[in-house]
């Protein structure tokens, strides 16, 4: 019997990982045992870092990660990462659902990164959370926006009226508390259970800047060992598991988008428009490389 | 011969301090540099973090090697101070060969992740690469190496003047002796 | 039989007198040999065990107590107790414990409070007439409240090693009221035995004299202020509040205080390292330990294990005090969070503990581990400094062991002692 060790960051009971749960009771079955699958949720193996060089040398078999690591390797994937390179989510997911998904899939498999990649998951769409409601960029003016450690981002946040500080997700909810900073930005489940809606923010003012998808890989040493048969059904699983982990994710969404409005948290309907003309130059500057795969992203309806 | 090896050796003992000292300084600058950053310029710079955090890896390698040698790590010695001496000596020398062992193993395998995370970069610090970040571990243990086959060949050094600079160290280590 | 494994080669290489740091990287090795996992995964924990910015914290508050304590801080801040306490009956021994109480505000050392504090105070009181194993024993026990009053790096060493889920602004003002029940607690027992014992009355001191040792003493203690004044209303976070400390302990000393030499610092520095380095490499291979007892499931086995022993809360505390007093008996603060913490946080919080008061459960044990025998990192110091033999200190020692404990059962079965002013605070 083979165990695959699975990571995730998130907590046991996140979409993200009862997806992989059942993609590993789905090949157990279909194995007859012969591959079982143990998660280790909530990041107790480590952070995303430690546990992407874990799987390439093999110590974890299965991790849930960013694409934010493989942007070195992949640099295609860094196009997820700009503000506004999708419409909306349901264009974000036919873009991962077809050819251009599979493409870069192929492309993370085939670099020198040692991981295979098995399928992509949602995180949704990240928006701002702050004390007062943002409608324009000039509502962000002067206000300390948490962000993601990447100097895109915080180029974006800037340009989208704020100031974009970089900060680690566990300092943040202290930060945020304490007024380091006037406010942060992510997708809603995370919002409720990082507690950050206890924490001062008031508004969560709908800009969906940030729509990036994430991946969960196999290590190679581990995919080598596997016969073709196996491979295949863990593909197989892998496409069903993007697709349940989809539901899962928007049940989530909505619970949690109830639960913050119940506590208190004031949902705003923002238009994008002065938000995406903003945040031009940034794509103009990070995007000028990828200028053809954005066009190609583009024609996705 | 031996005394100028091992005046030698003082000398890269020292090495050691500085660069570990000098880093814990620096590092002691760069990140207020990021709260004056946030304020006065408006903005959040990206670089302190990854820069003060490589600034420790480096000064915390370097400085456990010269730890070593002046036999500051916390270690148990109960159960050994109660055997016959010989007995005492003889797991002495176990220990230096288990210590070899440790040093050797962050040496390969250090270099080895090392040379294998060179193409992944830091997320905040792009042109920065992960294996850089790594490099202070490899190193320091090279040095920790020196100190332990110092230690294995010529005995404890802990009781030269470079290492024990003043009294007041004399007498904590006599109370760990005791 | 994993457990075994690893655990017991651990505890066969410190028996052996290994380095503990490197005893806990060299076990995990076998741990992973054992099952079948690359070697390779040892060494990614080790490097990403200190290549974390909120570590950064821990050398950066060892380093300004440091400066603190070298600078002539210590002298200032006994002055500045005995303005407040030191005329009444048995003075003295309560200058000795608020200078403590400052000192551990300061700083976070236990270690560096005794040998600074103890230093002056020690010979000091043996001349006004205690017994030089009474002012030893005052002063060692008064010290664990460095590790309790903020700033604190063994509360950021036990939030890092809780997986950065507890918040160090939340720890930080949990430690004040249980360092200052500490402190009240000894100061009541020297009230007592200065009574008994005829312990003399310390001289009153004129105002003049009196304001300008105040004076001083404040440049000292603003570190605290501007620690927590700096978490608190959101200037900057725990880490960094850190490296601030660094810079205004430097101020403090080279400018103000002027009493330390330019030409000294190299050796300040050459100390520093050492005691920070043990601590940091500490954390690196504790990180690798760690992760061969999560892939062995070692913490869920050993909650499951507790939850059958009794589903009391009550007992069950009662059982982890019982085991971190036996081990602290014999082993340093710092590897002993790094190793327990994970094992025993799931434990408590199955129980409905709150981490941080579980934190200062550990602290306050940890902290009396450091003062008892056989291995005693404050005891060996307090000793060396007193120039006493480790018994006769440990004889004196005794009625403090007692109020000690008592204070540990408070906090223990009290939760609101520490949890009071983080949740007034709303943090
Ligand atoms: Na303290
Ligand atoms: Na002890």
């Amino acid at each position: 019997q083979t165990v695959l060790k699975a990571s995730d960051v998130h907590p046991a009971g996140y979409p993200n990982v009862v997806a992989i749960e059942n993609l590993g009771k789905k090949l157990e079955a279909a194995t007859n045992g012969r591959y079982k699958l143990q998660m280790f949720p909530g990041g107790v193996l480590g952070g995303e870092k430690e546990v992407i060089e874990q799987t390439q040398v093999g110590a974890i078999q299965i991790a849930r990660i960013s694409l934010g690591p493989l942007g070195p390797v992949v640099p295609d994937v860094n196009v997820f990462n700009m503000p506004f390179v999708f419409r909306n989510e349901a264009h974000m997911r036919a873009v991962i659902d077809g050819p251009i998904g599979k493409e870069l899939l192929d492309k993370i498999t085939n670099s020198p990164a040692r991981l295979v990649a098995l399928g992509w998951m949602d995180s949704g769409s990240r928006s701002l959370y702050t004390k007062n409601a943002v409608k324009t960029p000039a509502d962000l003016k002067g206000q300390k926006i948490r962000v993601m450690g990447n100097p895109l981002f915080v180029d974006t946040m800037n340009a989208m009226g704020g100031n974009g500080i970089t900060m680690n997700h566990n300092d943040t909810f202290s930060a945020l508390q304490t007024g380091v900073v006037d406010g942060a930005e992510n997708n809603p489940p995370t919002f409720f259970t990082a507690n950050h809606y206890t924490a001062g923010p008031k508004f969560y003012s709908q800009t969906t800047h940030l729509i990036i998808p994430e991946i969960f890989v196999m290590s190679k040493i581990t995919w080598n060992k596997m016969s073709k048969e196996d491979q295949d059904l863990l593909m197989k699983f892998s496409r069903e598991a993007q697709m349940e982990q989809r539901a899962l994710w928007d049940k989530s969404v909505a619970d949690y988008t109830a639960k913050l409005k119940a506590s208190g948290i004031t949902f705003v309907e923002v238009d994008k428009k002065p938000f995406y003309d903003a945040t031009a130059p940034v794509r103009a500057k990070y995007g000028a490389q990828y200028a053809e795969l954005i066009k190609r992203i583009e024609a996705v309806q | 011969m031996k005394e100028n090896l091992l005046r030698g050796l003082d000398a890269f003992y020292l090495l050691c301090i500085w660069i570990s000292g000098l880093a814990i300084a620096a590092m002691s600058l760069v990140i207020p540099w990021g709260v004056y950053a946030r304020y006065v310029l408006g903005t959040g710079s990206s670089w302190p973090e990854p820069v003060a955090v490589l600034l420790m890896v480096t000064f915390t390698f370097f400085g456990a090697a010269a730890g070593y040698r002046a036999g500051a790590h916390i270690a148990v010695g109960m159960l050994v101070d109660r055997l016959p001496a010989a007995l005492q000596g003889l797991l002495a020398r176990l220990v230096d060969l288990l210590m070899l062992g440790v040093c050797l193993f962050v040496i390969v395998w250090g270099f080895k992740l090392c040379m294998e995370t060179m193409g992944q970069s830091l997320a905040d610090l792009p042109w920065m690469p992960v294996g850089i970040t790594y490099l202070p571990l490899p190193l320091g243990s090279v040095a920790t190496l020196v100190f332990v086959l110092e230690k294995a060949l010529l005995g404890s050094q802990a009781h030269r003047a470079v290492v024990r600079f003043d009294h007041e160290e004399q007498a904590a280590g006599a109370a760990e002796a005791a | 039989m994993d457990m075994l494994v690893l655990l017991g080669s651990f505890v066969v290489l410190m028996l052996i007198g290994f380095p503990v740091a490197y005893a806990l990287g060299l076990a995990a090795l076998v741990g992973a040999w054992w099952i079948e996992l690359p070697l390779d995964a040892v060494m990614i924990q080790i490097a990403n065990g200190v290549n974390k910015f909120s570590l950064l914290a821990i050398p950066c508050f060892v380093l300004a107590g440091a400066i603190m304590a070298e600078g002539g801080m210590a002298r200032r801040l006994v002055a500045f107790a005995s303005v407040l306490v030191g005329f009444v009956r048995g003075g003295l021994s309560l200058v000795n414990i608020l200078a403590s109480t400052f000192f551990g505000a300061i700083s976070g050392s236990s270690v560096a409070d005794t040998a600074s504090i103890g230093s002056v105070l020690i010979p000091e009181m043996e001349k006004k007439g205690y017994p030089r194993a009474f002012a030893t024993a005052v002063t060692c026990s008064g010290s664990v409240q460095a590790i309790l009053i903020p700033p604190s790096h063994n509360a950021v060493i036990y939030s890092m090693a809780a997986g950065g889920s507890v918040s160090v602004a939340a720890l930080f003002m949990a430690g004040v009221l249980p360092g200052l029940l500490l402190g009240l607690t000894l100061s009541a027992y020297c009230l007592y035995a200065a009574r008994k014992n005829n312990f003399p009355k310390g001289r009153a001191i004129p105002l003049r004299e009196a304001l300008k040792i105040c004076g001083e003493a404040l440049w000292g203690l603003m570190t605290m202020v501007i620690i927590l004044g700096g978490i608190l209303s959101g200037v900057f976070t725990a880490t960094e509040s850190a490296s601030i400390a660094v810079i205004w302990a430097f101020f403090v000393t080279m400018f103000v205080y002027r009493d330390y030499k330019w030409r000294d610092l190299p050796k300040l520095m050459h100390r520093t390292v050492k005691t920070v380095c043990i601590v940091m490499i500490l954390i690196g291979f504790a990180a690798s330990f760690g992760y061969i007892m999560t892939l062995m499931q070692i913490p869920l086995k050993i909650t499951t294990a507790f939850t059958t022993l009794s589903d009391s809360p009550v007992v069950i505390l009662l059982l982890i005090n019982v085991l971190l007093l036996a081990l602290g008996t014999l082993m340093d603060m710092a590897p002993l969070i790094l190793i327990l913490t994970p094992i025993l946080l799931p434990v408590v919080k199955a129980l409905g503990i709150d981490p941080v008061h579980f934190g200062m459960i550990m602290m306050v044990n940890l902290g009396i581990g450091l003062i008892t025998p056989p291995v005693g990192a404050v005891l060996f110091v307090g000793s060396a400094v007193a120039g006493l033999k480790i018994e006769t200190v440990v004889k004196a020692m005794v009625p403090f062991f007692v109020l000690l404990f008592t204070v540990l059962m408070l906090i223990t079965y009290v939760p609101a002692i520490s949890l009071w002013l983080p949740r007034a605070m709303g943090i």
